[in-house]
C-alpha cells in the first residue's frame, strides 16, 4: 500500500479508530464533538478540514491574541513562559497540522535557546517555522538558516575569510538537507568558504559582511564557482538526497518511526520534487493516502511528550478549569521534550527514546497529576463524570471505560484489557466520580497509550 | 612498545575490606547479612566488578586536555588557545594535563588512572551524531547494529533484575540499549517514583509479561513501572567525598548511591554535556575539565570509602577529538583521534600510547594510535562479560594486570 489515494471499505472502514489517527498523527487530538463530526462526515471532509490551511502552503503569525500572549512571554525573560505560550497555541490552534509543522520544523532545525539565550530570536524563529512550515522548502530552508537564533547557534558570525568555523556548513549538509553519507568533508570544508560573511548585525538582525566574505571559487557537490551562501542552498537544493530527506522527515512525523520502507520514502520524495517541494501539498498527499490509513500504520509511532500531555487535554475539553500552560510546560519537560532547548542540533531521537523509565514514570505521574488537579491554577480536579455524562449519556463503570478507550485511543484498547481496568477499579469502593479518574489513569499507563 | 611510552608506577591498591555483597539486588541489608555466609559467591569475582561509563559529549578537544606542550607546532597551530606556562599541569617532559585538571593529575600520581592516548578508528567520521553510534556500538560498518556494546556484553547474564542504569537527564544512551539487558534510567535530580494513584501494574503484569519479551514499547513500560517499584532509589547518603555541585557531580553522586545500596547493575553510564567547541573554547572548556576530573576524583574517593575500589572502574570517552589548527573564533572544528580515560584502583595507571605527534599529521588531524575498541575488549574482559563481536575482533589493551 502506497501513496495513493485511499477509500473506506468494509476490511478498512471508516471508524472511530482511524478518525482518532488522524487527528492524532496530523494534530493534537480532538474533543469528542469533533471527532463525531469528522466520524459522520467522512474522510475526505475531515482530511478537508485538517489540511485546507497548509495546502495553501505560507501564511502569517498566529493570531493576534496569541501574538500578545507571546510577547508578553519574550518581555517576561522566563523561557517557561515562551514554552507554555506555545503550547497553548497546540491546545488552542483552529489549525492544528501547522503547529505540528511547526513542532516537526523545531527538531528538524533544532536550535537551543541555552545558546542562543535570546527568546525574541527564538520566537522569530519559531514564527518561521509556523509561517513557511508548508510551503515551498527553498524559502523555510532560507528563511531558517538566514535567521539570526539559527545564525548565532552554529557560530556564523565568527566564519569569516581564512578563519572558518565549519559549524554552520556541516549542519546544514548533515542535518537540515542532504544527511550523512551525501557529501564530502570536503564539500564542509568549501561550505563554509561560502557561508564566510553571514552575520548577525547589532539590531540582531542578519547581515552580509562583504570583506569577511571569501570571494574565491569554491567546489561544492562538484559545482565550481565564487559562491556564496545563497549558492550553496540553491547547490543543496538541486540534490536529490535534500528531497529524500525530507520525506524521510514528513515519514518520521506523520508516518511511523521505524515502518517505512524505503521505496516508500522515496516516492514521497518524487511527489516532493513533482511540486518543487511544496510541504502542504506532501501533506495532503500523506494523510489521503492508503499508507497513511493502513492498520500497521496507526498506534505503530510513540507519541512525543507534547503530543501526549497536549491530545490528552484536548480530548478532556479541560476548560473548566483551563489547564495552566506554564504545568503543561513543566511536564512536557519533565517528559524529556524541553520546547526551545532541544538536547543538540540533531533534536530529540524520538520513538524509542521517548520511553526510558522515568519518563514512563513520568507520563503516568503526568496523569496522576492531571486528576488530582494539579494541572489548574485552581487546583480543582477535571469533571471528568461530567465529560462522560456529556459525550455517551451513561456513566456506569463499565460505559466509562469504554468511552475513554475511544476517545483517547480509538478503540484500540482490547476488550480483555478494558475488563482488566474494570477488575483492576473493582477493588476500589471510591464514588463514581474518582472511578472514572482512576480509569483514565490506568488506560494512559497502558503501552497502548503511548503509541499513536 | 613505542620509545616514548611513559608508564608511571601503578600503587598499590588497597585490598579490599570483607562482607561487601551484591548479588542480591534490592534486599534490605538485614536480609542479605542474614544468608550471605551461606550462599554468596566468593568476593571479588569478576561477577561483582562495575564499569561506570561516563561520555564527554560533543567533541572533546584532547590535544588541550593531554598537551603535546613540547612540541612546536602545538603553539604555533594554536596561537589563540594554546595553553603555555601556569595553564599547564606537567606530566613530564613531554605531556602536560590542562591546568583545571588536578584532580586528574591527583588521580595519575596516586596509581588510580590510565590516560590512553592517540584513540579512534579507521575512516573517522566528523558527525557527532554518526561517530557517537560507532562509540555506543562498537561498529564502524554502513549499518550500525541497534544495540549498544556494554548492553551485548550484558546479554548472556541478562534477567529480571536491571543489568544497566542511567543517570542523567538525557535520552538513553545506545550503548546501554539491547534487546535483552534492564536498563533502567534515572534522573540525579530526583528519585524514580511512580505516583500514580492505582498500580498500572494490576492491569499489565498477568497479560503483557509475554507479549513484553517481543514488544519493545510494552516490554519498556512494563520495565518502567517495575523498576519504580523495586528500585526504590537511594536516599542521599553523606558522600565522604566532595562532589562538584554539577550535573556530572549529582549523576556520580547517585551513581555512587545505587552501588552503596548493592544494585544489580553492572554497568552505569553519564554524560557531560557541553564539549562541541566551535568557539571561544578556553573557558567553557577548562570549566568542563575540572568539573570532569573533580567529578570522577570525588566518584573514586567514594568508592574507597566504601572499600569498593577494587571493583569499580570509569572510563571516559568523547565522539571524536578536535582539529589541531584553531579555527577563525577562537575555538576548533571536529577533528579525530583523541585521549580515553580508565580510572580506578584495578588500572594499570600510566600514561599508554605514544605523545601525539603534531609534526606527522594526516591533514590536519591526528593520527590514530589505538582502535578504541580494544579498550573496549579489555574492559569487557575485566567484567568477566565478554562480546565476541569486540573480543574476537580487537586485542584487549593492557589496561589491568
Amino acid at each position: 500500500m502506497g501513496w495513493e489515494p485511499w477509500t473506506p471499505d468494509q476490511e478498512q472502514p471508516w471508524n472511530l479508530k482511524r478518525v482518532v489517527h488522524l487527528h492524532r498523527r496530523a494534530g493534537f487530538g480532538a474533543s469528542w464533538q469533533q471527532l463525531q463530526q469528522d466520524l459522520q462526515e467522512g474522510p475526505d471532509a475531515a482530511v478537508e478540514r485538517m489540511t485546507q490551511s497548509v495546502v495553501r502552503g505560507a501564511t502569517d503569525s498566529p493570531d493576534d491574541l496569541m501574538g500578545h500572549v507571546g510577547d508578553a512571554a519574550v518581555g517576561s525573560n522566563r523561557p517557561e513562559r515562551l514554552k507554555a505560550w506555545w503550547l497553548l497555541r497546540m491546545l488552542t490552534s483552529t489549525d492544528p497540522l501547522r503547529e505540528k509543522l511547526t513542532l516537526m520544523w523545531h527538531n528538524h532545525f533544532a536550535t537551543s535557546n541555552a545558546k542562543v539565550a535570546n527568546l525574541a530570536a527564538m520566537r522569530t524563529q519559531n514564527a518561521i517555522f509556523f509561517s513557511q512550515g508548508a510551503g515551498r522548502f527553498a524559502d523555510l530552508l532560507q528563511a531558517v538558516v538566514t535567521d539570526p537564533a539559527m545564525l548565532v547557534w552554529l557560530d556564523a558570525p565568527s566564519n569569516r575569510k581564512g578563519r572558518p568555523n565549519e559549524n554552520l556548513a556541516r549542519e546544514i549538509m548533515e542535518l537540515f538537507t542532504l544527511g550523512i553519507g551525501n557529501y564530502s568533508e570536503r564539500d564542509v570544508r568549501e561550505a563554509a568558504r561560502a557561508l564566510t560573511g553571514w552575520s548577525v548585525n547589532d539590531a540582531g538582525r542578519f547581515e552580509f559582511l562583504a570583506k569577511s566574505h571569501d570571494h574565491g571559487n569554491k567546489t561544492i557537490l562538484g559545482q565550481t564557482g565564487p559562491w556564496n551562501g545563497h549558492d550553496l542552498l540553491r547547490i543543496l537544493m538541486e540534490q536529490d538526497a535534500t528531497v529524500e530527506r525530507i520525506a524521510w522527515r514528513l515519514c518520521r512525523v506523520f508516518m511511523s518511526v521505524k515502518q517505512v520502507p524505503s521505496a516508500l520514502v522515496s516516492r514521497l520524495a518524487e511527489h516532493l520534487r513533482s511540486t518543487g517541494m511544496h510541504i502542504g501539498s506532501a501533506l495532503q498527499t500523506i494523510l489521503r493516502s492508503q499508507a497513511f490509513f493502513a492498520d500497521e500504520n496507526i498506534g505503530s509511532r510513540v507519541s512525543d511528550p507534547a503530543e501526549f500531555v497536549v491530545s490528552t487535554l484536548k480530548a478532556l475539553e479541560s476548560r473548566s478549569p483551563w489547564p495552566s500552560s506554564t504545568r503543561m510546560a513543566f511536564w512536557t519537560t519533565e517528559l524529556g521534550q524541553d520546547l526551545f532547548f532541544p538536547p543538540n542540533v540533531g533534536g530529540w531521537s524520538g520513538g524509542r527514546n521517548w520511553l526510558s523509565s522515568r519518563h514512563v514514570v513520568g507520563r503516568a505521574n503526568f496523569v496522576a497529576a492531571l486528576i488530582n488537579g494539579e494541572l489548574s491554577r485552581s487546583r480543582a480536579a477535571p469533571d471528568l463524570a461530567g465529560m462522560v455524562r456529556r459525550n455517551c449519556g451513561d456513566t456506569a463503570l463499565g460505559a466509562s471505560i469504554a468511552h475513554l478507550n475511544e476517545l483517547l485511543l480509538g478503540g484500540r484498547l482490547t476488550e480483555a484489557s478494558c475488563s482488566r481496568v474494570a477488575l483492576a477499579l473493582q477493588g476500589h469502593h471510591d464514588e463514581p466520580e474518582d472511578q472514572i479518574r482512576l480509569a483514565l489513569a490506568l488506560n494512559l499507563a497502558l503501552p497502548e497509550a503511548q503509541q499513536v | 612498545m613505542p620509545s616514548r611510552r611513559r608508564l608511571l608506577t601503578r600503587a598499590m591498591s588497597v585490598a579490599a575490606g570483607g562482607g561487601w555483597l551484591s548479588s542480591s539486588p534490592f534486599l534490605p541489608s538485614f536480609v542479605r547479612g542474614s544468608v550471605a555466609h551461606a550462599s554468596e559467591p566468593p568476593l571479588n569475582t569478576s561477577r561483582d566488578r562495575i564499569l561506570v561509563l561516563i561520555q564527554l559529549d560533543g567533541g572533546n578537544d584532547g590535544l588541550n586536555c593531554v598537551v603535546p606542550h613540547a612540541q612546536e607546532p602545538y603553539l604555533q597551530k594554536r596561537p589563540e588557545i594554546g595553553l603555555r606556562g601556569n595553564q599547564l599541569l606537567k606530566i613530564n617532559d613531554e605531556l602536560s594535563f590542562h591546568g583545571s585538571m588536578r584532580a586528574m593529575a591527583d588521580l595519575l600520581e596516586d596509581g588510580r588512572l590510565a590516560v590512553v592516548q592517540n584513540v579512534g578508528y579507521p575512516n573517522p567520521d566528523r558527525s557527532h551524531f554518526r561517530s557517537m553510534a560507532i562509540w555506543h556500538t562498537g561498529f564502524n560498518e554502513d549499518e550500525l547494529p541497534t544495540n549498544g556494546w556494554a548492553a551485548r556484553a550484558l546479554e548472556p547474564q541478562a534477567g529480571d533484575a536491571t543489568d544497566a542504569i542511567f543517570v542523567g537527564e538525557q535520552e538513553l544512551p545506545l550503548s546501554l540499549q539491547s534487546r535483552k539487558t534492564v536498563v533502567t534510567s534515572v534522573s540525579p535530580n530526583q528519585q524514580l517514583r511512580l505516583k500514580s494513584p492505582i498500580d498500572p501494574m494490576s492491569v499489565l503484569a498477568s497479560h503483557h509479561a509475554e507479549v513484553a519479551s517481543h514488544d519493545f514499547v510494552q516490554r519498556s513500560v512494563l520495565n518502567a513501572y517495575s523498576a519504580a517499584k523495586k528500585l526504590s532509589q537511594p536516599s542521599k547518603s553523606e558522600p565522604v567525598a566532595s562532589y562538584p555541585a554539577s550535573q556530572l557531580g549529582r549523576s556520580l553522586r547517585t551513581t555512587a548511591d545505587f552501588i552503596r545500596i548493592e544494585s544489580t547493575a553492572r554497568v552505569y553510564c553519564s554524560i557531560q554535556s557541553g564539549y562541541d567547541t566551535h568557539q571561544n573554547q578556553q573557558a567553557s572548556h577548562g570549566r568542563l575539565l575540572e568539573d570532569f576530573s573533580e567529578s570522577v576524583k570525588a566518584f573514586l574517593d567514594d568508592m574507597q570509602a566504601i572499600q569498593m575500589q577494587d571493583r569499580v572502574v570509569v572510563m571516559a570517552f568523547s565522539e571524536f577529538g578536535r582539529r589541531v589548527t584553531e579555527n577563525g573564533s577562537a575555538g576548533t572544528d571536529h577533528g579525530t583521534a583523541g585521549p580515553v580515560f580508565v580510572a580506578g584502583s584495578p588500572v594499570n595507571a600510566g600514561l599508554i600510547g605514544q605523545v601525539p605527534d603534531l609534526t606527522n599529521l594526516a591533514g590536519d588531524d591526528l593520527t590514530m594510535e589505538f582502535d578504541f575498541r580494544r579498550i573496549y575488549a579489555s574492559l569487557q574482559t575485566w567484567l568477566g562479560c565478554p562480546d565476541a563481536s569486540i573480543t574476537n575482533n580487537f586485542d584487549p589493551l593492557a589496561l589491568f594486570s
